[in-house]
């Protein structure tokens, strides 16, 4: 038992909490609910609605006496609430069902509910799922997505028209309500674990994710800075986990054999049937039941809306994307659809087993291993890789500069040289070296080296050491011009655009970084 | 659903949902308030829902409820009001024996007073002793968000315990 356990038990365990007096209280308010004024009138809107809609119905279908007690059932059901039907179809899925959409309010909250009904005898209530529409700007658990998790399955939730023009969940569109705040109300019925995608109004899909969510995913490779004894560098050339930029395989990879802990997500590699090494990424672990219902992969029964559970190629998770991304390409479209809409059974794993699968599944195997097929978990690439974008030279400025931290070490070196051991000095993460070769002139400090180093501890590192080793190898090909005490070295992107590195000469006469260097 | 399986059912869990809910208002009257209501939407809403696990479902409107309790306008008015107020004397005694149980285990302390939602999957995992993948469902946010919320949630406790006495043998 952990210290946080214990201590939490001591404090909130040491009596019983919930009261008789608590538990009265419940059961008496529920036997006798408290009347809402505004009811009534709502009932008889809603009613007035439903028997419209019953009317109209009955015009052109016949067996108008199923629909007749549905109209009865419901109000029944919906006894004593203020709700209002937005959408009703009768054989929706098959012959005696129904489908219905409606908004319900309390107090000052609104939810939206889908709800399937069947007849048999007499209609009954089978499932619903909701999600809730105003409050809008209150981030709840709820969602403003929600699913049923069993059959039938449905799909329902609330969308800014300005980020989905369409909606698709599994193959098929979803049908859309207009409410009236600029959001969108969207259902579908479909397969369990259904992909949703949504096409915003510039025409690019995506594939509906947590919503509440705004820690992005980080997929680049980590890079490795010292290696312990056991592990080692390999160089695989699979491109298994490519995501578009060749993620490891570009460099040789470091694998640790010594597993101490396996857990979602690790990348590993293993020796498959053909008694080669390869890799891939674990996604179900020992003991868990795995399944991939049309490219989206299912454990325990249950799914997220996040990357690695989803079909990909090449970091594509969004099928009509794929399509129209390489629309003038000879690619088989067929093949396309069948890994995008991948299916794999569902398998519990025994006790020495794991699921793997790629990030790329049109390259690698999705399969169950065995715990001896593995053979290490893969770490990233290792530093030394990239040391040898920076010459000699530039090492040794850079170690000059950090001993001594003069800036005399950069007399005579040109600009170029100075911003590509600046960058060097980022890479290797060494804040204090990175910021001392920005300008010392007074009235261009834009902040200290104290916060300089706290803002970098609270950055995303692993995005600014790729950023700075790009930057090295861009600002190489630049070209560095001056106006007085300012100046900046133009240099291409590798988009086609151009950008500035600004710089300032210092009272002395070495040209230093500008705070803000880039434009 | 009758009052007598009503009864059982919070029999069987109020206990438990008043422990989670403390952990979100750090208030005992207002967690069984809120218990409270949880039990009478769960009466009310149960025969639309065809849910597998009664407890996971309570505990996610628990959680829901307890969230909208801080942010309601008659949270911050409470705090307010408590400027206002000589603290000792306004503070019940069941309160009171928590807060000194509090001062006796400064991880627990430490723990209460973390950003909610590290606070949050602290909790779970450690003391309900869930997994990431169960937290993440209870949420609704990925098993991914959980993993880092544990991890910066767990620096975070070691930042805020460095100056005691810290033993760090289950980080």
């Amino acid at each position: 038992m952990n210290d946080i356990k214990r201590e939490l038990t001591i404090v909130l365990e040491e009596q019983s909490r919930f009261s008789r007096v608590s538990e009265e209280r419940v059961i008496q308010k529920i036997q006798h609910p408290k009347k809402k004024s505004r009811k009534i009138w709502f009932t008889v809107i809603s009613f007035a609605a439903l028997l419209t809609i019953f009317i109209i119905g009955g015009l052109y279908k016949q067996n108008d006496s199923m629909q007749a007690q549905f109209t009865t059932y419901f109000e029944q059901k919906m006894h004593g609430k203020d709700y209002e039907v937005i959408f009703q179809e009768f054989d929706y899925l098959k012959k005696q069902d129904a489908l219905v959409a409606f908004i319900e309010r309390t107090d000052n909250v609104e939810k939206i509910y889908l709800a399937y009904l069947k007849y048999m005898d007499g209609w009954e209530w089978q499932q619903t799922t909701g999600v809730q529409s105003k409050p809008m700007n209150n981030p709840n658990p709820w969602g403003s997505r929600g699913s049923t998790d069993h059959a039938p399955f449905m799909y329902a939730g609330i969308i800014s028209n300005f980020d989905a023009s369409q909606i698709i969940v599994g193959q098929q569109e979803a049908e859309t309500i207009q409410l009236d705040n600029n959001f969108t109300y969207w259902f579908a019925v479909s397969d369990k674990a259904a992909r949703i995608v949504v096409q915003n109004q510039h025409g690019q899909w995506k594939r509906l994710t947590d919503t509440f969510d705004t820690i992005e995913e980080d997929f680049n490779v980590p890079i490795v800075d010292s290696l312990s004894a056991k592990q080692t560098v390999l160089d695989l050339k699979t491109d298994t986990m490519d995501r578009g930029n060749k993620e490891y395989y570009r460099y040789p990879i470091v694998i640790d054999p010594e597993i101490d802990k396996l857990e979602r997500g690790d990348i590993i590699t293993y020796t498959n049937a053909k008694g080669q090494q390869t890799l891939s990424r674990v996604i179900g672990l020992p003991d868990e039941t795995v399944e991939i219902i049309n490219g989206t992969v299912v454990v325990n029964s249950v799914y997220f809306a996040q990357d690695y559970f989803f079909a990909k190629i090449m970091g594509e998770t969004v099928y009509e994307s794929y399509l129209k991304m390489l629309k003038d390409t000879n690619i088989n479209e067929q093949a396309a659809k069948e890994v995008f809409f991948y299916n794999f059974p569902q398998t519990t794993l025994g006790t020495n087993q794991v699921f793997v699968v790629p990030d790329n599944w049109a390259r690698g195997a999705i399969e169950v291993i065995s715990l001896e097929q593995l053979v290490g978990k893969v770490l990233g690439y290792e530093v030394r890789n990239f040391e040898s974008e920076w010459s000699d030279l530039e090492h040794q400025y850079y170690l000059e500069f950090q001993r001594t931290n003069d800036i005399e070490v950069f007399r005579n070196v040109d600009p170029i040289t100075y911003v590509r051991v600046q960058l060097y000095a980022d890479f290797l993460m060494d804040d204090q070296t990175n910021y001392r070769m920005y300008t010392t002139r007074e009235e261009y400090v834009h902040w200290s080296e104290q916060e300089h180093t706290q803002q970098s501890k609270i950055s995303q590192k692993l995005y600014e050491r790729l950023k700075a080793l790009e930057y090295a190898q861009l600002i190489k090909k630049g070209d560095f011009q001056f106006d007085g005490e300012e100046g900046g070295i133009r240099f291409p992107l590798g988009s086609g655009d151009e950008s500035i590195w600004r710089m300032i000469l210092s009272e002395t006469g070495i040209w230093q970084s500008h705070f803000l260097p880039l434009q | 659903m009758n009052t007598y399986e009503m009864r059982e059912l919070m029999q069987a869990h109020g206990d438990y949902l008043m422990r989670l809910s403390y952990v979100y208002v750090k208030n005992w009257s207002i967690a069984e308030d809120i218990v409270q209501d949880v039990f009478i939407k769960y009466f009310e809403s149960q025969q639309f829902e065809g849910r597998a696990n009664i407890k996971t479902y309570l505990a996610k409107i628990t959680i829901h409820k307890s969230c909208d309790h801080l942010r309601s306008f008659k949270n911050r008015l409470r705090i307010l009001e408590n400027l206002w107020k000589s603290s000792e004397q306004m503070i019940p005694s069941s309160e009171q024996q928590t807060l000194k149980k509090l001062e006796q285990n400064s991880i627990a302390k430490a723990v209460l007073e973390l950003p909610i939602k590290y606070r949050e999957v602290i909790v779970l995992f450690y003391y309900e002793e869930m997994t990431s993948l169960e937290i993440a469902s209870l949420l609704e946010v990925s098993e991914n968000t959980i993993k880092t919320r544990l991890r910066r949630g767990r620096d975070l406790l070691k930042t805020s315990l460095s100056e005691l006495e810290w033993r760090g043998d289950f980080l």
